[in-house]
């Protein structure tokens, strides 16, 4: 009897200890108060600065919602993004990376919303190149069904320190030549010509931005968006001049030394102390630039035919939002006059701002070459997007290339991954 | 006698929430990844099954089997090493600064040397990556100072430095966790054997080769199987400080695996990876126990 008792007690005991076990796992349904989550990246540039005084007029439209905003990376959303999109902590409204391997991949698995009825309905009017980083068929960008909306460019240039070319006598350079020339001239004055994070994203930008500097939107058309004549990547002519020229400024000395060691934060703070003359970098530095640098600065384009740079990150409504038109109504917020113009006086690139709206210096300075760019039709988009996991592999055989100098071997690495990862036709 | 074997049969219905967990979170996840290993997947949408392909591709890939040969040597940096440095380290804090220095300066060196295992990897990381980043780093730095330019290296930027770079940092963290586990196993230790052998003449060296470190066994063991399988595991140090690079130069398994599952989204590769990484670790820990139990016995 006392047995039993004691097996009676003792099961009870695991009983209770599973079931608070599990119970602490249900939780009960939340008070029916309608939720808006939005995410997105950054949190200290013209961007988040103009959407976020957009999302509280959001708010003031629709004071029955709860606003909730979550602050994501574009590490986190590049490499998993599509797995949170999938999941029911999918938000309503996402700021999302483009591409093949990001927003393609995500559309093709159905995850995210048609955007077409919404842009009839608010008359959005995309021009064809702007639309067109946020319209997949078939998991690939280019054309089709509108999956997202970019509402501000950004793109890659020189950042230069005006002092430095001043007291050298260097006038902004229009050709390769010049610019080779100009850097010679630098090294020879004793100055570091060119800031280079070789062991960070800024190798792979500025392979490609030497790369397209010889390309055109034939080839573009090809690289990215696999239309047209198949480009293979271990020997193709302009990745491998990019290549080359790399290797021959990095041995020429115009990379500070031990570029291949660098990381973009210490590049970057070298620049601003004014320790070299030049920094290929993207626009998304301006608004740093702008506060930390120790003197004047200016932007140029790489000289040559193309400049990396494209419509910014998107604005999707995953299929699993909640709200979507809400959302809608905030991208079409975004797309407003009102908030094109505040962006670019925040120092943003506005794709659709009124020039004579932009009083600010700072925006003028980024947004006059980036102005340029679009114009001549020459955004050449970015390197990693053709294929999934291409970035890492840029990277590292990046960084490889500039501690070894071995083109062949970049060609090689970089070259197979981009011709395996291609759609098969 | 019954009753006996009664009695302790309901002791099983203790083990169930743990083997539930175990089977949900570990057993579950594992049997799944063994699953889409034979498959092809992006992660999202249905997995299309391929049989073995997955594994004949990893058979002729090369990184696949550079990221392997890392992992051992990560086996020197995170487990040989720090468990002779700890051992050595261990016995001198316990022998000659507890006795002369008092009990608070050897809690403290102890304390000391077991921060940088409670310091977050992404700290870490990033304050390595500033020591040894080539122009401003304060290692570079001091090294130009005293005179010492040529041994101012490219430490992470090039192949032939970044391994070694990211091995001295590892000793650096699990030597914290060895000399403590050794302090512990020391202060076990029977006193009366280390005393007599000191009467009949031995040197300290002579004690400590003869006396301690047979009897430390058991901690030797624990330690070395313990490190021996984060070394072969080793991901957060690669993610945060080199992403496997330069080239594939610091690339292990687990990175490898996470590359294919997260970048190249791959899924199917990465499980595969990720599979035989799992047997190997198995393989060992049991030889590892296997050799455990049989020095006890003979013991």
């Amino acid at each position: 009897m006392k047995l039993i008792n004691k097996k009676v007690v003792r099961v009870l005991a695991v009983a209770v200890v599973a079931g608070l076990a599990t119970s602490s796992t249900i939780t009960s349904a939340p008070a029916a108060q309608k939720v808006f989550n939005v995410w997105w990246y950054s949190k200290d540039n013209a961007m988040p600065q103009t959407w976020n005084v957009a999302l509280k007029e959001l708010q003031k439209n629709h004071p029955d919602v709860k606003v909730v905003f979550q602050q994501k990376t574009f590490e986190v959303m590049n490499n998993t993004g599509a797995q949170l999109l999938n999941s029911n902590s999918a938000p309503d409204l996402t700021e999302y990376n483009k591409g093949n391997g990001t927003a393609g991949l995500a559309s093709k698995g159905g995850l995210l919303t048609d955007l077409t009825p919404y842009s009839n309905k608010y008359h959005w009017n995309l021009p064809s190149s702007i639309a067109l980083y946020g319209q997949y068929t078939n998991g690939l960008m280019g054309s089709g069904k509108l999956y997202g909306v970019p509402t501000y460019g950004e793109y890659v240039s020189v950042f230069y320190n005006k002092d430095i070319f001043a007291k050298n006598g260097i006038a902004i350079p229009t050709t390769m030549d010049a610019m080779e020339a100009a850097m010679a001239k630098l090294k020879a004055a004793g100055v570091v010509p060119m800031e280079m994070a070789g062991g960070d994203y800024q190798t792979v930008h500025n392979v490609y931005a030497l790369a397209v500097s010889k390309a055109n939107q034939t080839w573009i058309n090809s690289f990215q968006l696999f239309k047209g004549t198949a480009i293979d990547a271990t020997t193709d002519a302009n990745i491998k001049w990019a290549a080359d020229t790399l290797v021959k400024w990095n041995k020429a000395g115009y990379f500070e030394p031990n570029a291949s060691g660098v990381k973009a934060d210490d590049a970057v703070a070298e620049f601003q102390a004014g320790k070299a003359a030049m920094m290929i970098g993207g626009s998304w530095l301006d608004s740093g630039m702008e506060t930390k640098a120790t003197f004047a600065y200016g932007k140029f384009l790489v000289p040559g035919s193309l400049t990396v740079g494209s419509g910014g990150n998107l604005f999707v409504i995953p299929s699993k939002s909640k709200n979507k038109d809400l959302a809608a109504e905030f991208i079409n917020l975004l797309l407003s006059k009102k908030y094109q113009n505040y962006l670019a006086n925040a120092g943003g690139l506005a794709l659709f701002a009124d020039p004579e709206a932009v009083a600010n210096p700072a925006a003028q300075r980024t947004g006059i070459p980036f102005g340029v760019a679009v114009k001549k039709n020459a955004l050449a988009m970015y390197p990693d997007w053709p294929v999934p996991g291409y970035y890492p592999i840029l990277l590292s055989a990046g960084t490889k290339l500039l501690s070894d100098g071995d083109v062949a071997n970049y060609m090689q690495t970089t070259g197979a991954f981009y011709n395996s990862g291609r759609p098969k036709a | 006698m019954s009753k006996k074997i009664n009695q302790s049969g309901t002791y099983y219905w203790y083990a169930l929430p743990g083997v539930a967990a175990f089977l949900t979170l570990v057993g579950g996840s594992f049997a799944y990844n063994i699953y889409l290993s034979f498959n092809n997947w992006q992660g999202i949408g249905k997995p299309e099954w391929i049989g073995l392909k997955n594994y004949q591709d990893l058979i002729h890939d090369h990184t696949f089997w550079i990221s392997f040969l890392h992992a051992f040597e990560f086996i020197f940096a995170m487990s040989i090493a720090p468990t002779f440095l700890g051992l050595l380290v261990a016995a001198l804090i316990y022998d000659f600064i507890a006795t002369y220095f008092g009990n608070a300066i050897s809690t403290f060196l102890r304390i000391s040397l077991y921060v940088p295992q409670i310091i977050a990897l992404p700290v870490v990381g990033i304050l390595w990556s500033w020591m040894l980043s080539p122009n401003v780093g304060v290692i570079n730095t001091i090294l130009r100072k005293i005179g010492l330019s040529s041994l101012a290296l490219n430490w992470l930027g090039q192949s032939s430095t970044a391994m070694l770079s990211l091995s001295v940092m590892m000793i650096w963290i699990q030597i914290g966790y060895t000399v403590v586990i050794f302090v512990s196993g020391l202060s076990r230790l029977d006193p009366y054997l280390d005393e007599a052998a000191q009467l009949d003449g031995a040197t300290w060296f002579q004690r400590f080769r003869i006396i301690t470190i047979p009897q430390l066994y058991p901690e030797l063991s624990v330690v070395l199987l313990t490190t021996t399988v984060a070394a072969l595991k080793v991901f957060g140090p690669v993610y945060v400080m080199t992403g496997g690079g330069p080239g594939d130069a610091t690339q292990v398994p687990a990175f490898f695996s996470y590359f294919h599952f997260f970048s190249t989204l791959r899924v199917g590769y990465g499980a595969a990876v990720a599979t035989v990484l799992a047997l190997i670790l198995t393989v060992l820990a049991i030889g590892l126990l296997r050799l455990q139990r049989r020095v006890g016995a003979t013991r």
